[in-house]
């Protein structure tokens, strides 16, 4: 099976922001827009994260989200602030193909998973993990980054697929928005345990970091943000990279 | 008169607006479906792809559309999605044994893969026999855990990891799909242009 190449949008609504380390937001432009650019890039996909709607208790932007579904026939994932089986409806209703959830779902009710997996399908139920390395292991941060929840991540990976969830989306506090290369020896384990698709986010700053990521981990995507919103490379150039590198990707 | 294409509104679950954007983008009138009465004003049937399929067909049934939707569609051109290709089969074992609407008698399983499952992501679909839908092998985008292994009525088949398993099925003018041609880029888009020239 090929790998993924997904383009992920960081949301301040309006904007698609982009924060370094889950912090100091820059404005990059709008969802709409660059929706449609990265489609025409050739993404397999759009991951649309909402990261001040948990921070911010102020619920998910479902007029943004209304706004920029047209014009791209890829899938979309959408997340931030979701907190109920009907917000989980709702984003469906929208265009979301896929509904992303974490704070609510650590902090305050699991069961959500297990609901929603059953209302919508295992596949609609992606589990946002953002990830802070300790001395020797991983700890699920909340709301954007910002707040410690005390779970081991590899606990919680195994604990949010058992409940039904379909995918993981795994992302790296210390490494967002760093460009520095992904953290592979996290990347690795979740990836090794989940009986479920692992897309890795946060890190990518050139091709050969997300080639290494590929051949190391063998995740099922790669979730980009800064090197295509300041234009460094686009989807395509990643793609043909990754087709001469021999790592299979669809055209 | 553009022809208008219904899309079947199950209530909680379903990715409408997806499929709606997609058919709005073509030459068809999209309307979406909460009542049995409204059938009788579409020329062709679409049944969307997200949700599971025991609380789909609850929902059907407390919509009073399930009696309806398998008489509408014996008279009307039909194309199911993903979940909406499963609900037109017999039986699925999705969250326990669920009755279909029965249209094609075979019935939805797991799929059988050391893989990992959901199987999520753009594949390649290879046309098996003469069909109006797709003529040549292209890349549409998946996101399932169930399907069909019953060759009885496949007009096109995919390989997950190797494993086959029929991603098309036809029986006269009923079609499913196992992938989304609403999020299939423009090899979509032409799929749904030729349901509605049909």
């Amino acid at each position: 099976m090929n790998t993924r190449i997904i383009a992920k949008l960081d949301i301040k609504p309006p904007n698609v922001v982009k924060p370094l380390f889950f912090d100091g937001l820059k404005v990059i432009g709008s969802p709409g827009e660059l929706c449609k650019t990265y489609y025409e890039q050739g993404a397999d996909e759009i991951l649309y994260v909402d990261v001040v709607a948990s921070l911010y208790r102020n619920g998910i932007a479902f007029g943004e989200v209304e706004k920029m579904c047209h014009n791209f026939f890829i899938p979309l994932g959408i997340g931030g602030g979701v907190s109920s089986i009907s917000d989980f409806s709702k984003l469906l209703h929208l265009g979301a193909d896929k509904v992303i959830i974490n704070t609510h779902a650590i902090c305050k009710d699991p069961n959500i998973i297990n609901e929603a997996s059953k209302a919508f399908g295992s596949q609609s139920v992606v589990i946002n993990i953002e990830a802070k390395a300790w001395n020797g292991w991983w700890e699920c941060y909340t709301d954007g980054g910002k707040i410690r929840s005390g779970y081991n991540v590899l606990t919680w990976a195994k604990e949010a697929e058992e409940r039904g969830a379909g995918e993981i989306f795994l992302q790296c506090v210390d490494r967002d928005g760093g460009k520095q290369g992904f953290d592979l020896e996290l990347a690795q384990k979740v990836v090794q345990q989940a009986k479920i698709p692992v897309v890795i986010g946060s890190g990518a700053g050139n091709l050969e970091h997300i080639k290494n990521l590929i051949i190391t981990a063998k995740p099922s995507g790669v979730a980009i943000a800064s090197i295509l919103h300041n234009k460094t490379f686009t989807i395509r150039d990643i793609k043909n990279y990754l087709s001469t590198n021999n790592i299979e990707v669809s055209p | 008169m553009s022809i208008v294409l219904g899309i079947v509104d199950y209530g909680q679950s379903g990715n409408i607006k997806s499929v709606f954007e997609a058919i709005a983008h073509t030459k068809a009138l999209p309307k979406v479906i909460t009542r049995p009465e409204e059938l009788l004003k579409v020329d062709k049937i679409i049944l969307p792809g997200v949700g599971s399929f025991k609380s789909a067909i609850h929902q059907l049934k407390s919509k009073n559309l399930f009696q309806s939707l398998i008489e509408k569609i014996q008279q009307k051109p039909t194309l199911g999605i993903c979940l909406g290709m499963h609900i037109l089969c017999a039986k699925g074992f999705e969250d326990g044994q669920t009755d279909g609407l029965g249209l094609f008698d075979v019935t939805v399983e797991k799929i059988k893969t050391q893989h990992i499952l959901p199987h999520v992501g753009f594949n390649r679909v290879e046309v098996i026999s003469n069909n109006p839908l797709i003529n040549v092998a292209e890349y549409y985008y998946f996101m399932h855990s169930y399907g069909i292994t019953d060759p009885k009525y496949g007009i096109c088949s995919t390989k997950y990891n190797e494993e086959p398993f029929f991603s098309g099925i036809q029986k006269n003018h009923i079609f499913g799909v196992q992938f989304h041609p609403e999020k299939s880029r423009m090899a979509g888009l032409k799929l749904l242009e030729n349901f509605i020239d049909l």
